[in-house]
């Protein structure tokens, strides 16, 4: 107990500083239009519009989910094949990365266009951007397997579903891990900007909405609900990463 | 742990699958309806009204339509109405022309305000009171060659000197925090939706130079349709009658909005409560007398103003020569 309040003390002062300072500087500067809302009246709109965002919380989660899940499966298979075929690597490697070099802000309306209003541009934007970090840090953790312990199992007898339980996934899964730490916090983003065109739901349909009604003090709602999914769903991999690779625990740790 | 990783990876991947092919359903459900997917111009505003009430009311539904209503992407509506994802598009005259001439077969069938809203808006302080008062001032733009012809027609018109305006960029951003810091002196806005906002609902003095005001005096601005519904001379070609069930249960929207805005109003709070309830009952009411003219139905589109419009691009190179506006647009499906 006393430990939490000692880590989450600092952090927490200062965030109700800031807060307060903030709704200070907001009631007093006498702006007929409050680009930047008081936190009173953000957490009216939180309040006013609370029975809405379920549903977008929902549309944007279910995009993100999906994508992720898309994303993750393509990463880890351009993984495999960029670090078991060099050629593969060669021919491929220079593709990943031009698949990155496109902003989804330019490519979202071609998907909508492509792939219709559904849920598929939504996924394709998010896999897009989970898919990279996935593929180029899970490849690192394969590559950087050592051949000598490879030689080793193998001396014992062991076919290639051993070597791959024994060596190759325990290997790759932190790499995965944390190119999945990395783009999630880019996923749920992906998800809104795919929501802002041709969407019927989700948070980046409120935000628009909320934008184009001049309602700053919901865009900042919009925003939190955003960051705080973001959170969790990092959270949630940090506690998968603990789940999956307990050879791990102590060097997160020390971190 | 470890023996339970593949599994889960191949309950993730086939979870993922199932929940991509399985799509979302959209639309109301109505049996036997025929589905119809309209994508809109701009997040949800009082210019679609009509829309949300002939939905709201029940009247696409008694033409056996089931409509599902889209919100676009910044390029607007008419590359899925050409590309055949949508039915039916919001759009304006001056996105359909250039289209057209890009080879979309899209054709307007329907004006949603008789006569365009636009204004340049300027804050009272700035003293500016005609188009020529701007000499000295700057023009906050969103970009665009047909934003420079029109601005520079207006000045001209009014007797002032267009190369004397600057012009910046302001992209998409709020357009008041410009006015508040000085950047600019005037933007064009919609008089139904930002110009209430500022006046009405900000309390601010503002003055309004309205484009369509300046119509019949010579060498100035020519009116056009913005915004208009538009479709796909594919569709008109398939199933004209539906295009024709689709205006019918459009117009019966559009007319309950100009006889009763509250009701116009709450049907679009409805469905987009994200909007600012003040504004959208404000704007309502204002539009109620612009969606169509006195004693004329909604919709009706007047030749004239389309060859005043494309005579207007074609001089200012925005368009070729041969385009022809008088395929851009039919009222042969609207009721009466």
């Amino acid at each position: 107990m006393r430990r939490l309040a000692r880590e989450a003390g600092p952090p927490a002062l200062f965030v109700t500083a800031l807060v307060l300072a903030w709704e200070l500087w907001a009631r007093r500067s006498q702006s007929r239009n409050p680009v930047l809302p008081a936190p009173s009246k953000i957490w009216r709109a939180f309040l006013d519009t609370a029975h809405l965002l379920p549903d977008h919380l929902a549309a944007t989660l279910t995009a993100t989910a999906l994508g992720v899940g898309v994303g993750v499966v393509a990463g880890v298979l351009s993984a495999v094949i960029v670090s078991s075929w060099p050629l593969a690597r060669r021919v491929l490697q220079p593709l990943l990365v031009v698949s990155q070099t496109v902003p989804v802000q330019v490519l979202a309306p071609l998907l909508v266009l492509w792939a219709g209003f559904g849920l598929a541009p939504k996924i394709i934007v998010v896999a897009l951007v989970v898919f990279f970090p996935v593929a180029v840090s899970t490849a690192g953790g394969l590559q950087g397997v050592d051949p000598e312990l490879v030689e080793l199992v193998r001396s014992f007898g062991a076919g290639r579903a051993v070597l791959l339980r024994m060596v190759m996934i325990p290997a790759a899964l932190p790499g995965l891990f944390s190119g999945l730490r990395i783009s999630l916090t880019y996923a749920v983003a992906g998800a809104v900007i795919g929501e802002t065109i041709g969407a019927q739901r989700g948070l980046g349909l409120y935000l628009s909405r909320s934008q184009r009604a001049f309602r700053y003090d919901q865009v900042f709602v919009g925003v939190i609900v955003i960051a705080l999914l973001s959170v969790a769903l990092f959270s949630l991999v940090s506690v998968l990463a603990h789940v999956f690779c307990p050879w791990q625990r102590r060097s997160d740790r020390s971190t | 742990m470890r023996k339970f990783l593949c599994p889960a990876l191949g309950v993730l991947l086939l979870g993922s699958l199932a929940a991509a092919c399985g799509g979302d359903g959209g639309g109301d459900g109505v049996d036997d309806a025929r589905d119809v997917t309209l994508i809109l111009d701009w997040t949800p505003n009082t210019n679609h009204s009509g829309f949300y009430l002939a939905r709201a009311e029940g009247y696409y539904r008694d033409a056996g339509l089931d409509v599902t209503i889209i919100e676009p992407s910044p390029d607007g509506g008419l590359p899925q109405l050409a590309a055949g994802n949508v039915e039916f598009a919001v759009s304006t005259a001056e996105q359909l022309l250039p289209a057209r001439e890009q080879g979309a077969e899209v054709v307007s069938v329907a004006a949603i305000l008789a006569h365009n809203t636009s204004s340049l808006v300027i804050p009272a302080d700035r003293g500016v009171t005609t188009a020529k008062d701007l000499e000295g001032k700057t023009y906050g733009g969103f970009g665009g060659e047909l934003e420079k012809a029109l601005l520079d027609t207006l000045v001209a018109c009014d007797g002032g000197d267009p190369s004397k305006v600057t012009y910046v960029e302001i992209g998409n951003v709020d357009y008041n925090q410009g006015f508040e810091q000085g950047d600019y002196d005037a933007v064009w806005v919609f008089d139904g939706w930002d110009v209430i906002r500022l006046r009405d609902v900000l309390g601010m003095d503002v003055t309004t130079i309205p484009f369509y005001s300046s119509l019949g005096r010579a060498g100035c601005l020519p009116d056009w349709y913005t915004p208009l519904l538009a479709t796909s001379e594919q569709l008109i070609g398939e199933d004209p009658e539906l295009v024709r069930s689709f205006l019918a249960a459009t117009a019966r929207g559009y007319e309950d909005a100009r006889t009763d805005p509250d009701g116009a109003a709450k049907a679009l709070l409805a469905a987009a409560p994200e909007l600012d309830a003040t504004l959208v009952e404000l704007s309502a009411a204002y539009l109620a007398d612009r969606y169509g003219d006195a004693n004329r139905p909604w919709g009706a589109q007047d030749p004239a103003v389309w060859a005043g419009f494309a005579g207007f691009l074609k001089d200012n190179d925005l368009l070729g020569a041969d385009v022809d506006e008088r395929t851009a647009f039919t009222d042969r499906f609207l009721p009466g």
